[in-house]
């Protein structure tokens, strides 16, 4: 039963996602991009298969991107926004126990 | 172990749950990052985990069903937080589903060896151009997400702190 139910929330996350790759299908087909110059084409057609040492401090780089806009979202969110309900806060706590 | 009056009492084990759902998202967010750049990773690994994330994405809806399906069936009477957590939750899911669409059309490594078809030789440019923004939305959207989340991230990580502190000792 417990198994069954699993299998019915992946299928709704399944179809959902199906119907966001209809839509991102349709939007690519209408999106005109200029192609990129010859030395960027190359490039990115000759992408390196393996990791490359030089570059690994760029996730770095990546994750200050990613904590940069959690503290913008935070900042926007604590400033216009009421604090969680207190049915969300039970909500979180019950995911927690 | 805790030991108190004179009574041992064992040390309140971490729910399972809490366990996964924490150290799924660490590697999400960890996922993402690495992803934004190709170089970094290299192609092969790029396309793999991009797959794999997929699957990862899949099993942190199915841990926060609950409040999935609690918030869709009161949308209307929920807060402005909560409509805006809605949004950026949908958003990112829709984000994330076109990276992940985006980068199967134009995957040189992984598709071919899943499909035992050949690698496509000229780049599909404008499904290229549509992956990097997709992938940057994402980047974006999941900070959005942390940081409305931020409460439940604190107090997860206060817990798994905790237990492995009285775990090691």
């Amino acid at each position: 039963m417990r198994l069954m139910r699993v299998f019915l929330r992946l299928g709704g996350l399944s179809l959902a996602a199906g119907v966001v790759i209809i839509l991102t299908w349709i939007y690519g087909g209408m999106r005109q991009y200029p192609l990129p110059d010859l030395q960027e084409r190359e490039a990115r057609q000759n992408r390196p298969p393996w990791p490359d040492a030089g570059e690994s401090l760029t996730i770095l780089g990546d994750g200050v991107e990613l904590i940069l806009y959690a503290v913008i979202g935070r900042t926007i969110l604590r400033l216009r926004l009421s604090p969680s309900s207190r049915s969300e806060r039970e909500l979180i706590r019950l995911n927690m126990r | 172990m805790k030991i108190e009056s004179g009574l041992v009492e064992p040390v309140r084990p971490l729910h399972w749950r809490l366990k996964i759902t924490f150290w799924l998202d660490v590697l999400l967010a960890l996922s993402i990052c690495s992803l934004q750049t190709v170089s970094a990773t290299g192609l092969v690994i790029h396309e793999w985990l991009g797959l794999t994330v997929v699957g990862m994405v899949f099993a942190h809806l199915l841990f926060s069903w609950s409040w999935i399906s609690s918030t869709s069936r009161r949308l209307l009477s929920q807060s402005t937080r909560a409509h805006i957590n809605y949004i950026i939750n949908v958003a990112l899911f829709c984000s994330v589903i076109a990276t992940i669409f985006s980068g199967v059309i134009i995957s040189q490594k992984a598709v071919p060896v899943l499909t035992g078809s050949k690698a496509v030789l000229i780049m599909n440019w404008r499904w290229d151009r549509l992956h990097n923004d997709f992938a940057g939305a994402v980047l974006m959207l999941s900070g959005f997400h942390i940081a409305i989340n931020w409460e439940w991230i604190l107090a997860a990580s206060q817990k798994i702190l905790r237990w492995i502190f009285e775990a090691s000792q």
